[in-house]
């Protein structure tokens, strides 16, 4: 029975879900968000912390298009601090802990002040499948609701099993049901069905850890937001212990290995290598006697401590054992043990550049189900598939929309979803500003002058945004003004203390900051004109002028890159038939099937002979389809 | 590298052969010629050739060409286009080759590099004209199966290693910026200069070692060198079997230098014999000197004679280690003039480095043990020359754009290694990862998968 129909369905109240559903909404499609627990919104399962180095990047991507991860951490955020400060601006990663309610709420809030955007309770059994397009979704109520587009946001709910030691639990997040009837229509579709899985530490009880014996962490003194929204972080800050794990503790570990869930064989799905549990920690780094564990309170007034660095699947019995190991940890409480959990993943190969299924049109996929791991990763994930669903149901005629990507030279958004579209994902994919070639670029701080432009375009940026941006857009551009104009000769610049080229030339002002250790303060004696910037763009103008000789030289790479992703490899080519290719290349060609020529040249064992090969199929094949198609003509 | 480059290659295959075509491509095509002191060709809207003289920056001629000038709106790649008709000498070959490889903004092409510019310029359509197609697929074929056979072997083994070297450090790197908030070692950046300055040197050898045996594929260079009327162009005519020098027994003879390529036991051999030197006054003489000096710098091997019936012969070395050249062979010639006894005795007195290294060769090559003489110089030559590594069994970078690669390498970790890794690890990794992308044209390419199997294999990384 149908009771409603909508522009776009979005499946899902986590991290993806959330961001879609804003996003889809801000560009005016009737959005409808259906989650099995409406107060579940929003939540953290895993880690309350938000950004990180990558991750950093990708919330401010995010809010630079502004969607709503940046605002709620601002609003939650009770530890805030920035990493690789000492280093160079585009290695900064912003981080915060978060009050876990409070984020939930901000998430939440800012969800009901959304236009266009309505929410259900329930649970999706089924697509609705029309023409080879998804049309709706049923409920396990039989109510069915029908929608141009939907995106899918599962998490770990999708064919979700837990695993805590030998028990076996049929479960979302702990105590919660999985997705199993949705799971069951996905692979009975034919999709490449993957499983892979995480793990969780222990929560513990905060009054009963001996806080007084810890070393502590501190916040940072001035927290730095993510968005460039808020002025100013209200919230009170908080502190970290830090205890390491003892001897005792990796013997408990090593004696129960094999009752591990991990480790006794009862898990097939892979884990991800950069978040191991503390078994896999002990096994492969045996010679490490001891490992760090940060205590992170879950929030200003709750009573959970996240302890992070000792997720397991260990029986419950030994997880407790093990803790009592660790020292200020002796008489600590267990609230929730540990565990490890499998579920399924579609392998986003499956996916095109909007994150569209390329065998189901009209549905959209986001967050773990694309085998990603991390909140920042799921989120940017739901605001691009929110923005390509809602373009999806604007569209006139059915298929014929344009859709929203980003490349891998304008945001960390785009290198993570050519990866996992590309490559796959062999292991839960999480970023790292080492997978980004134009790291220097795509910085934290730049991520408005990236993005924003692009947000006010398609519609989906707010008034408030809109302002905010081109206010500071015209500061910099002032800014710029005033450094193009400033020259110096080299006595000028001694004088002022400053270094002058040894070959007696005059410096501009953009080339003496390009030295790291001049600041713009450090120029307003010599030109006065500076103190019209104001001080709090003097970082990023200082950073833009640092960078801007290795920028100009990738230039010429991002532009070769951009030629390469236009060239489109067609759906329908056999490698096979193509002469002069290696069975190798064929092999790697059938594997991963490259959408265009860019992706092929990031796929690692294709040479560039075998790509010219391909290249020079597809222009001659093209060429003679159109002179088949001109014969025909002529014949009649 | 950048695909705004201009790039040139050899369109002709190498070696001896009535005519040699380099082809040079993109932006600079045309204003290249000006380096070799060509002025006021005209581009014409199509293909159009003129007879020209190209000269080296000395003013030393080159060689006379045929000079064929593309416009873009008319080439096969889309863009200017210079082609070079030499002679096809090698050595005019090589010679041009390395002046256009030392052209800012010039570099030699990658295989395929020219179809690839066709294809993104459009001009595809050219190629799909009925024979030229075929011609350019068996090309590229060729090429493809020359560097498949350049990248089998020792080589790409080597290579490899030095790819592992590179993820090794990289990685390392990658690792303090995106897991500098984990529990990591102290020591994860101790010696990491050393280790890139390391792995620099042994590709800089790789290239040198290279250029080496693009002149043992041209001939290794032997030169004799000694003073005036010691048999130096008696041996050259023993060695070559036959009379190119000038002998006689008038001192000084010999004013010019005079060269015959030979095969010393299959490996290809240039030998040049020089004046003879002496106190010279003659303005010829004098020329002729210059030049011996010159000849002995720039040879692989040098032959020493001596004219042991000269009294002064001992003496006689200490001159000619000056010239700097590393002295091979010593052959003390016209023996039977003298006493065995005479020669030991003076050896034992000489005291000079050459004669305690190198067992000298004491010859008659004017008499009728010449044959012998010959005999006993060849196979200690064949000696000398086999611990110079030779094109079939070791390692080098046959192709040019190999070298240019590993040069560029070289290039980004002398980069990498001036700037200050604490403060800047960003700008280190970005060189880095330019080192890896250079190398990676010749290993296959390097990713972050690659650099992140290394991190968490080494370290225990995740909370």
């Amino acid at each position: 029975m149908v009771t409603k129909r909508v522009d776009v369905i979005v499946i899902g109240g986590g991290h993806a879900g959330t961001e879609a559903a804003s996003a889809a909404a801000r560009m005016g499609a009737q959005t409808l968000l259906v989650t099995m627990d409406l107060d579940k919104i929003g939540e953290m399962s895993c880690n309350p912390a938000i950004g990180g180095l990558g991750k950093g990047h990708l919330v401010r991507e995010i809010d630079a298009l502004d969607g709503i991860m940046g605002q709620a951490i601002d609003k939650s955020g009770i530890q805030f601090r920035m990493l690789n400060k000492s280093r160079g601006p585009a290695v900064h990663g912003p981080r915060a802990q978060a009050d876990r309610e409070l984020y939930s709420k901000a998430v939440q809030e800012a969800l009901k002040a959304q236009e266009n955007l309505s929410f259900q309770e329930g649970t999706v059994a089924d697509l609705l499948v029309e023409n080879k397009r998804v049309v709706g979704i049923t409920l396990t109520d039989g109510s069915e609701i029908l929608s141009k587009s939907v995106v899918l946001t599962t998490g770990t709910f999708l064919g979700g099993i837990i695993h805590l030691g030998s028990e076996r639990m049929q479960a979302g997040r702990i105590g919660e049901a999985p997705s199993n009837a949705l799971a069951q229509r996905l692979r009975g579709l034919g999709l490449p069905v993957g499983r892979l899985k995480t793990g969780t530490p222990a929560r513990l009880d905060k009054s009963t850890i001996d806080w007084a014996s810890l070393e502590m962490q501190a916040a940072d003194e001035k927290p730095e937001p993510f968005s460039y929204l808020t002025d100013k972080i209200t919230i009170p800050q908080i502190s970290c212990g830090i205890t390491r794990t003892t001897e005792k503790t990796h013997k408990i570990i090593s004696q129960s290995m094999h009752l591990s869930a991990v480790y006794s064989g009862q898990i097939e799905g892979r884990g991800p290598r950069y978040c191991p549990s503390i078994e896999d920690k002990v096994n492969r780094f045996s010679e490490k006697s001891s490992h760090q564990i940060f205590l992170e309170p879950e929030g200003l007034g709750l009573d959970t401590v996240y302890p992070n660095g000792i997720s397991t699947s260990l029986p419950r019995d030994v997880q407790t054992q093990m803790i009592a190991t660790i020292p200020a940890l002796e008489k600590a409480k267990i609230l929730q043990f540990g565990y490890a959990i499998e579920y399924d993943f579609i392998d986003p190969r499956a996916l095109d550049r909007t994150l569209q299924l390329k065998m189901l049109p009209g549905l959209y996929l986001a967050g773990q189900i694309n085998g990603t791991t991390g909140y920042e990763e799921a989120a940017a994930q739901g605001l691009m598939a929110g923005i390509n669903a809602a373009l999806c149901a604007s569209a006139t005629i059915q298929g014929m929309q344009t859709g929203f990507f980003l490349d891998r030279a304008e945001a960390y958004i785009g290198v993570m979803i050519d990866d996992l579209i590309t490559c796959g994902a062999s292991e839960p994919y999480r970023m790292f500003t080492s997978r980004a070639e134009y790291r220097l670029l795509l910085r934290a701080d730049n991520a408005d002058q990236r993005l924003t432009p692009k947000a006010i375009e398609l519609g989906c940026a707010s008034h408030d945004r809109r302002k905010s941006f081109e206010a500071r857009k015209q500061m910099l551009d002032d800014a710029r003004d005033i450094l193009a104009n400033l020259k110096a000769r080299p006595s000028d610049l001694s004088a002022h203390n400053l270094p002058s080229p040894r070959n007696g030339n005059i410096s501009k002002a953009e080339e003496l900051l390009s030295n790291h250790d001049i600041k713009l303060s450090d120029c307003v004696s010599l030109w006065p004109q500076i103190k019209d910037i104001p001080t709090y763009l003097h970082s990023q103008i200082e950073t833009n002028c640092r960078y801007a000789n290795y920028v100009k030289r990738q230039e010429a790479d991002i532009e070769a890159m951009r030629r390469d992703d236009a060239l489109q490899i067609p759906n329908d080519i056999d490698f096979s038939a193509i002469g002069g290719l290696s069975s190798e290349s064929i092999e790697l060609f059938n594997r991963f099937k490259p959408a265009s020529i860019g992706q092929a040249n990031r796929i690692a064992g294709l040479t560039p002979a075998a790509i010219i090969c391909v290249l020079r199929y597809i222009r001659r094949n093209s060429k003679s389809t159109r002179a088949q198609h001109q014969n025909n003509v002529v014949a009649r | 590298m950048s695909v705004s480059d201009t790039i040139f290659a050899l369109a002709t295959p190498p070696g001896q052969s009535a005519i040699a075509i380099i082809r040079i491509s993109g932006i600079g095509a045309h204003d290249v010629l000006s380096h070799f002191g060509v002025t006021g060709m005209q581009v014409l809207d199509k293909p159009g050739a003129q007879y020209r003289r190209l000269r080296a920056d000395s003013g030393q001629i080159i060689d006379d060409v045929m000079l064929v000038l593309f416009p873009s709106s008319a080439s096969p790649t889309g863009e200017n286009i210079t082609e070079i008709q030499c002679h096809g000498s090698p050595a005019v070959v090589q010679f041009l080759l390395s002046e256009l490889a030392d052209i800012p903004g010039l570099r030699p092409a990658q295989p395929g590099e020219f179809s690839r510019r066709s294809f993104n310029n459009g001009k595809m359509g050219l190629v799909d004209l009925e024979g030229l197609a075929d011609l350019i697929d068996a090309q590229t074929t060729l090429q493809h199966q020359q560097a498949m056979n350049v990248m089998t072997g020792k080589l790409s083994n080597q290579l490899l290693i030095y790819r592992e070297q590179l993820v090794s450090i990289s990685s390392r790197l990658e690792t303090i910026i995106d897991f500098s908030d984990e529990d990591l070692p102290n020591d994860v950046l101790d010696g990491y200069v050393n280790t890139i300055k390391e792995l620099q040197n042994n590709i800089n050898l790789l290239v040198s070692d290279s250029e080496l045996s693009e002149q043992i594929r041209d001939g290794v260079k032997i030169a004799l060198i000694g003073p005036v009327n010691a048999g130096k162009s008696t041996i050259l005519n023993v060695l070559a079997k036959r009379e190119v020098a000038i002998v006689s027994e008038i001192e000084g003879t010999t004013r010019d230098v005079i060269e015959v390529r030979l095969d010393l036991g299959g490996i290809p051999v240039i030998l040049t014999d020089t004046a003879g030197i002496r106190e010279a006054e003659d303005f010829v003489e004098i020329e002729g000197i210059r030049r011996a000096k010159k000849v002995a710098a720039e040879s692989d091997v040098t032959i020493l004679v001596l004219d042991v019936s000269n009294p002064d012969w001992a003496e006689m070395i200490g001159e000619f280690e000056k010239w700097g050249s590393a002295i091979k062979l010593v052959v003390l010639n016209k023996a039977d003039l003298v006493t065995d006894n005479a020669i030991q005795q003076q050896i034992n007195h000489a005291n000079t480095p050459i004669l305690e290294h190198a067992e000298p060769i004491i010859a008659s090559f004017q008499n009728q043990n010449t044959e012998n003489s010959g005999d006993i110089l060849v196979k200690k030559l064949a000696e000398i020359l086999s611990y110079i590594p030779t094109s079939s069994s070791d390692l080098r970078l046959t192709r040019s754009w190999h070298k240019s690669a590993c040069l560029s390498v070289s290039a980004a970790l002398e980069r990498a290694m001036a700037l200050d890794i604490q403060q800047q690890p960003e700008l280190v990794a970005e060189e880095l990862r330019y080192a890896c992308v250079s190398l990676g044209r010749l290993t296959g390419t390097v990713d972050a998968e690659d650099l992140l199997d290394n991190i968490f294999s080494n370290f225990c990384i995740g909370k």
